[in-house]
């Protein structure tokens, strides 16, 4: 599958249509089709048959609350991109948007206390609450009321030599000091089971001296990650394509400990050869593509082959990148699991697309 | 009577910068999708989709390009503070622009639930490893 790059028909377009190739100076064959001619003598750009349809896979390999890991295999990437974007900038959430900021005297301005707040995740479920529309009244069904007061005091008859946390009650303001007032019998009810919290207690929102005190009430809204990013329900959500590190030759003896030493990331071991010691590949997907192994000139590591070996060497590592095969990663802030929030986009997406349908079809 | 600094809300004034509500709800009497017929080339339509960005335009346009019937398809934002997506589509005139766009979204629509099953399957074969 991969050609030598010494080989006659190198890079065929079969190839460029299935991979990037990662050079020392930069990768090659990153483009797209232009239009459906680009590859259609190759029968690889087609409409969409069940065939392809069927091909499409997704293997999960690692599903924890704030951090999802699955593979996405023969999806075209700009389907893979939109759900993405999604998940980034249009699952709703819950976050604080006002600050009536009542008293503050600590050394940190109103708009910085106010902004940090807002980026504090909050375990409420989304559902629960209306969007607030401008020009809305501000009722139960669409705000939920936060308040926090903590003043910083002595620790009468302590050494002075001590910490501040020793010294001082209060010196650390934490996201857990984020109190829900609930506005009435049926609020009370609605989120009896789940009051809302700061998804972390020991978020660390300020610090203050003895006499020093922020007095404030808050006001969450539903929003989504487009208008605000403290909306965004996850801290990233990426994808990259599969790496592929392909040995054409097999490197022996020597030049194979000195490769495996060279990998930061330690994709290569050592295995015993017919003849000598060949080296493998074996974590593949540990590889950052940083392209150490291939890199040539001044403190490379094969600096310290001999002159010959060096070209031979050169040609016998090849790295590429599958186009059709992507690790697509979710790190939740905690507010919704990791997996709801893929299940989510999907759902977003399809409501997209059928609401513009309808829109068109008119 | 619930709510603390009621009226302070009402008075809170805010810098001419756009709201979050101009991405969000479309102003009043105006169509999601508009479409315009570009009349210097055959066969081509402009798209403008309000309130829609690069996910769906990125998405509409590598859809399009599948088809053996479109000959040019290619998406715009005009300017990041306006929140349009503008998509153009060339086809051969066996079929109209619209047809072909209706026929993308039919098409990402059977993908999108092909892999929402998909994810499905891979999750319960995750569990079950467990
Ligand atoms: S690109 Fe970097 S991480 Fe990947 S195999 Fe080469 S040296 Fe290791």
């Amino acid at each position: 599958m991969i050609p030598d790059s010494s080989s006659e028909n190198y890079p065929n377009l079969r190839y460029q249509h299935d991979k990037v190739q990662v050079n020392e100076d930069a990768p090659s064959f990153t483009m797209s089709m232009n239009d459906y001619a680009t590859y259609s003598n190759l029968g690889l750009l087609q409409p969409i048959t069940p065939d392809l349809i069927q091909a499409m896979a997704i293997r999960v390999l690692k599903n924890e609350q704030f951090d999802l890991l699955f593979d996405v295999a023969n999806v075209d990437l700009s389907i893979v991109n939109a759900i993405r974007r999604i998940i980034i900038a249009e699952i709703p959430t819950v976050a604080i948007e006002t600050v009536f900021m009542k008293n503050n005297t600590s050394v940190m301005p109103d708009e910085v206390l106010s902004h940090r707040i807002g980026l504090v995740p909050l375990k409420v479920n989304p559902d629960l609450l209306e969007y607030r529309n401008p020009g809305d009244p501000v009722t139960p069904e669409n705000t939920l009321a936060f308040t926090m007061h903590v003043q910083c005091t002595n620790k009468p008859g302590v050494d002075q030599d001590l910490t501040d946390k020793l010294k001082y009650n209060n010196s650390h303001v934490y996201s857990r000091d984020i109190k829900w007032v609930p506005q009435g019998q049926q609020q009370e009810e609605k989120f009896a089971h789940s009051p809302p919290v700061p998804v972390h207690d020991m978020i660390l929102l300020l610090q203050m001296r003895p006499n020093q005190v922020v007095s404030m009430d808050m006001h969450a809204v539903k929003g989504i990650g487009k208008t605000h990013a403290k909306f965004s329900p996850v801290a990233t959500a990426s994808y990259r394509l599969l790496p592929e590190i392909n040995l054409v030759r097999p490197i022996l003896g020597r030049t194979a400990e000195l490769l495996r030493a060279a990998c930061p990331l330690n994709v290569f071991d050592i295995e015993d050869g017919p003849e000598a010691k060949r080296c493998v590949v074996a974590r593949p997907r540990n590889c950052s593509m940083c392209r150490e192994c291939i890199r040539s000139g001044n403190g490379s590591w094969k600096d310290q082959l001999p002159e010959k070996d060096r070209e031979e060497v050169n040609k016998s590592i090849v790295l590429t990148r599958a186009k059709d095969y992507v690790i697509f990663s979710v790190e939740s802030t905690g507010i919704l699991d990791s997996s709801t929030l893929v299940l989510q986009a999907f759902d977003i997406f399809l409501q997209k697309i059928k609401q513009l349908n309808a829109a068109l079809s008119v | 009577m619930y709510f603390t600094c009621f009226e302070f809300y009402a008075k809170l004034v805010v810098m001419n910068v756009p709201g979050p509500e101009e991405l969000l709800y479309l102003p009043e009497g105006m169509d999601k999708v508009t479409c315009e017929e570009d009349k210097r080339v055959p066969h081509c339509s402009i798209f403008t989709f309000h309130l829609e960005d690069h996910t769906l335009g990125n998405l509409l346009r590598m859809q399009l390009l599948r088809y053996p019937k479109v000959k040019f398809a290619a998406y715009q934002i005009p300017h990041p503070l306006v929140n349009d997506c503008i998509l153009r589509i060339q086809t051969d005139g066996t079929v109209t622009p619209k047809v072909a766009l209706l026929q993308a979204f039919d098409d990402l629509r059977s993908i999108t639930e092909n892999l929402e099953k998909a994810f499905d399957e891979g999750h319960e074969i995750f569990l079950k490893r467990k």
